[in-house]
């Protein structure tokens, strides 16, 4: 285990984590239900131990192995996950040395966290006793999740092997993201939790997954890192090719403060994040959901470019609503070209819609055949980048239209259109006026693969956050 | 029926509309499944009639009389009409309207101005002639009068419970979709008028209505524009408004693009946005820029009164999602401060666990699993007097059999009670339940936490630009009760 020094990269490596073989569980006990150690027994697919003086064997996990010390264990074990409290940390970590460990997680706290001396001397300590030969995430995390291996400190859900890289300063975070993730049917290669960030830290791990052949994807929460790594992270984001997704925590001063207490991180200068994401075409954006919501749009639409979209509703006041929204977020809702309007108008009877953009589609939406043709016109106006469209879930009460065959299901049927015309199209199903039929239409659209959202303001922010990104991504592929 | 002069002002009243007692339906037809016929009888007490030259009677409604015209129903008056027969026809049935004494009629038939053609302009004013200052006329191409308490209502899918919360909605598919989205948080509406093209009762005359209706106190408005030369009258109608009715307002047509839109769909000229935004300054009133903003404004209201959100504490069960929460409140222009000295006491000696903060923002993390706790440190951080309300995150996670409870039995119950905790304060809390991470739970609470009368919100972005805009209502308000 060296630190790579190539083109002056000042990262640790950590490639070797797509081979970890075997797990040891340090501080298991039966009083916490085996927390940690329940997760690796039920989910890893590799050798499983438990280190504890007091116990023999835990029944309820007949593949756990359990030994008095980690020199005990006869074969190799390349991952440790400490569970016990800060104080008998180090002697363990001298055994991790001794036994080639090479990736050691700290769940435990009371390091640099606490923000005392005592604290932050202990984590020095801890860093010498690794000697640069056991890679460490944390303490005050909750290390690696890694579903391919069935790697995880929880098992309250499956891990699906999938192609988005998480790296989070706070472990909370962590399992939102994991979980937001599931719901929409979007799967993780890797994620890390890396707390106080003593060894491991933002840079090493964006540099891995910057470089692992499994992630195509990376999202980012970030408070802040030390001081004398901004170089080494401009270097890292130089060489990275992928999208970058940053939730960037400490961003006002409160916040700042709270980071503090948080992660022990200082979050640094606005501006020199914001020129830093702007340099690097990183999609910053401002919560959580956002977040989830950005990948799960790329994930399904890939890299593109709105600038100019169709609105479609089914209510001529509410396709007022979107088209302003739209346009504040410096969308155009642009008429159609002259043969598309043409196409439109003769296939618009009834009185009360509108062909026009935006379109009013009233009673059409009746009827599943008539809206598929609408929708199959409108996309393929090649003056047109995507398209919006509101679905209103009360439509599906079976007391309103939900009664009539097909009316469901023909529906969604017709939001697939987007990847007929290779356009991203974006549904919104209003929450409120029919929360029951809201949830099932949400499910049956992720199924699809058709990103759908529950409130105009939750997705229109984010379309032009990675339409400037595919931008910047063709100005710079054009260059090299 | 007189145009009321009082003060110069231009309006029409429609105060009859309280003492409506007999509804005919004219033009119901079976390829609609005679539906407003059915909604109209579902709830109102007093008589429904319907008018239909094909039908003597009609296919599974055996007790409804139906007449050929409006003229053979043998009572004498009939005060509300709701008619859907075809554009050429309306004006003769407005005649026999004017004939009949009809107080009020609901137009649903479209293509009158709303077609743009010069031939439906004409109609419209022909409709207006005809009507001879005698019978208020709702629409053309509108979905016309919800009013719960007397069972008026166009669809039989809108709830019979009446509340303080009327609406004002210019687009008629929006009528549907306040009205539902209304019910679906647990507010009551009081009335909702779709006016569609607004050939005689328009914005103006029906906003003076609601803000001298003691049945509403709050009033929600879409619009899109109004007829040029009502502007002052809209002002002399604010003027009105002595007794401050939050009146919260979403305009159609703010962009190039959009304010075409409205030109096609309800034949208004949307105006200047210049113009509209000093007039919403002007008489403090709240603008929303979504559908979903106007529903939860009024939530909030109808919750928490008029209340002022410039410091707020913010409690999360993720340090990290806690950083995120303050960043976004604190851009949204309200301060995260620290707590008074004394409360910071009182707090510190509730956090024992190590990886937890007992500052703002209080960082629960396991300590979350211990609700009972929840409650007390929340009733803490509630009762400094520098603190004005409080962000709370739930993740729908911990409500989950498998995930939370395994901690504590009595979570669920316990957390669901923390979201309460505003209203012994008077204060506004504000919980966040991340739909998600575990949407089937998320619904459950989202429930429960309702049925309590707590606003509650799945996205913290959905709901904090809200509120500073009411807090700036609630500072603008002349009479601070």
């Amino acid at each position: 285990m060296t630190i790579t020094n190539s083109s002056d990269l000042n990262v640790k490596d950590i490639s070797f984590l797509n081979d970890i073989k075997s797990v040891a569980v340090i501080g298991a006990s039966k009083k916490k239900n085996y927390r940690f150690l329940s997760s690796y027994a039920e989910l890893f697919k590799g050798k499983i131990y438990a280190i504890n003086p007091k116990l023999k064997e835990i029944p309820e996990y007949d593949n756990v192995e359990v030994y008095p010390s980690l020199l005990d264990i006869p074969g190799q074990v390349d991952y440790v996950y400490f569970t016990i409290p800060a104080k008998r940390v180090f002697e363990v970590m001298d055994h991790c040395v001794e036994k080639g460990v090479k990736l050691a997680s700290f769940f435990t706290s009371g390091f640099s966290d606490i923000g005392t001396a005592e604290g932050r001397e202990r984590e020095m300590e801890l860093l010498k006793r690794a000697k640069n030969k056991v890679r460490l995430l944390g303490p005050n995390c909750l290390g690696l999740h890694y579903p391919k291996m069935g790697l995880s400190w929880t098992s309250n859900y499956l891990p699906v092997e999938g192609n988005i890289g998480f790296v989070s300063q706070s472990g909370g975070l962590v399992n939102y993201v994991m979980m937001h993730t599931r719901e929409l049917g979007l799967n993780i290669s890797k994620a890390f939790s890396f707390g106080n960030g003593a060894d491991l830290d933002f840079v090493d791990i964006l540099y891995f997954l910057s470089n692992d052949p499994e992630t195509k994807m990376i999202l980012c929460y970030l408070e802040g890192i030390k001081a004398n790594r901004g170089y080494d992270l401009q270097k890292v984001l130089e060489q990275n090719k992928k999208p970058i997704i940053m939730v960037k925590g400490g961003r006002t001063s409160p916040g700042a403060r709270a980071t503090n207490t948080h992660t022990a991180s200082i979050s640094g200068e606005n501006k020199l994040w914001s020129s830093l994401f702007k340099q690097y075409n990183i999609i910053e954006v401002e919560s959580l959901e956002q977040l989830v919501h950005a990948a799960y749009l790329i994930e399904h639409y890939g890299f593109f470019n709105i600038e100019k979209m169709a609105v479609v509703s089914a209510s001529g006041g509410y396709g007022v609503i979107l088209t302003d929204l739209v346009e504040k977020a410096g969308i155009k809702v642009p008429p159609f070209s002259p043969h598309i309007q043409e196409k439109l108008n003769s296939g618009y009877v009834p009185v009360g819609s509108s062909s026009q953009n935006p379109l009013d589609l009233a009673s059409i939406m009746f009827f599943v055949q008539e809206t598929y043709k609408v929708l199959d016109i409108a996309l393929s106006d090649e003056n047109l980048d995507g398209l919006i469209m509101d679905i209103p879930s009360f439509y599906f009460n079976k007391n309103q239209f939900g009664f009539m065959p097909n009316f469901e299901d023909g529906h969604i049927e017709t939001t697939t259109l987007g990847y007929k015309h290779n356009k991203p199209l974006i549904t919104i199903v209003q929450k409120h006026n029919s929360p029951v039929e809201q949830e099932r239409l949400m499910k049956k659209l992720a199924e699809k693969n058709v990103p759908a959202f529950s409130d105009p303001l939750q997705v229109i922010p984010l379309l032009p956050k990675i339409s400037k990104y595919t931008r910047n991504r063709k100005k710079m592929e054009n260059k090299s | 029926m007189t145009i009321n002069n009082t003060s110069d002002l231009n309006v029409k009243d429609l105060t009859f509309i309280k003492d409506i007692k007999s509804i005919a339906i004219i033009g119901t037809n079976e390829k609609r499944n005679f539906g407003f016929l059915r909604a109209h009888i579902k709830h109102f007490e007093g008589k429904v009639y319907a008018v239909n030259p094909i039908y003597s009677e009609i296919p599974g409604l055996k007790d409804i009389e139906v007449y050929p015209s409006l003229l053979d129903i043998p009572e004498n008056t009939i005060d509300y009409a709701y008619i859907l027969v075809p554009a050429k026809i309306v004006l003769s049935v407005m005649d026999d309207c004017v004939e009949k004494g009809v107080k009020l009629v609901s137009i649903f038939t479209s293509d009158f101005s709303d077609s743009g053609t010069k031939e439906g302009i004409e109609r419209e004013q022909e409709l207006l002639r005809r009507a001879k200052n005698k019978v208020r006329i709702l629409g053309p191409n509108g979905m016309g009068l919800f009013y719960p308490k007397l069972g008026i209502s166009w669809t039989t899918i809108f709830p019979k419970t009446h509340g303080n919360i009327s609406f004002i909605g210019q687009s008629g598919g929006l009528c549907f979709l306040t009205i539902l989205g209304a019910a679906g948080l647990g507010l009551k509406i009081s009335k909702a008028f779709s006016y569609g093209n607004g050939a005689d009762l328009d914005f103006v005359d029906i906003l003076h209505f609601l803000i001298n209706d003691d049945e509403t106190d709050i009033i929600l408005g879409y619009v899109e524009g109004i007829k040029e030369g009502r502007g002052q009258d809209l002002k002399k109608v604010l003027d009105l408004n002595v007794n401050e009715k939050p009146i919260i307002i979403l305009k159609g047509g703010q962009t190039k693009a959009g304010s075409i839109a409205t030109k096609t769909h309800t034949a208004s000229i949307s105006g200047e946005n210049q113009i509209w935004k000093s007039l919403f300054d002007q008489y403090n009133i709240i603008q929303a820029d979504s559908l979903e903003q106007l529903l939860s404004l009024a939530l909030l209201i109808e919750r928490y009164g008029y209340f002022k959100l410039d410091n707020a504490a913010v409690l999360s069960a993720s340090g990290g999602y806690g950083v995120i929460l303050t960043d976004i409140v604190e851009k949204a222009g309200i301060n995260v401060p620290s707590f008074s000295p004394e409360i910071q006491k009182k707090l510190d000696s509730h956090f024992y666990l190590v990886g937890t903060s007992s500052k703002n923002p209080l960082d629960l993390a396991a300590i979350a699993f211990n609700s009972q706790n929840v409650i007390t440190i929340m009733n803490v951080a509630l009762s400094d007097e520098n603190i004005d309300g409080l962000i709370l995150d739930l993740p729908s996670y911990y409500f989950n059999a498998d995930i939370g409870f395994k901690y504590d039995p009595n979570m669920e119950e316990n957390l669901v009670k923390t979201t309460t905790l505003g209203y012994k304060h008077n204060k506004p809390v504000i919980p966040i339940v991340l739909r998600l991470n575990c949407p089937i739970d998320k619904e459950r609470i989202f429930t429960k936490i309702l049925d309590n009368n707590v606003p509650v919100f799945s996205d913290p972005l959905e709901v904090m630009p809200l509120l500073p805009k009411i807090s700036k209502y609630s500072k603008n308000r002349k009479s601070k009760n």
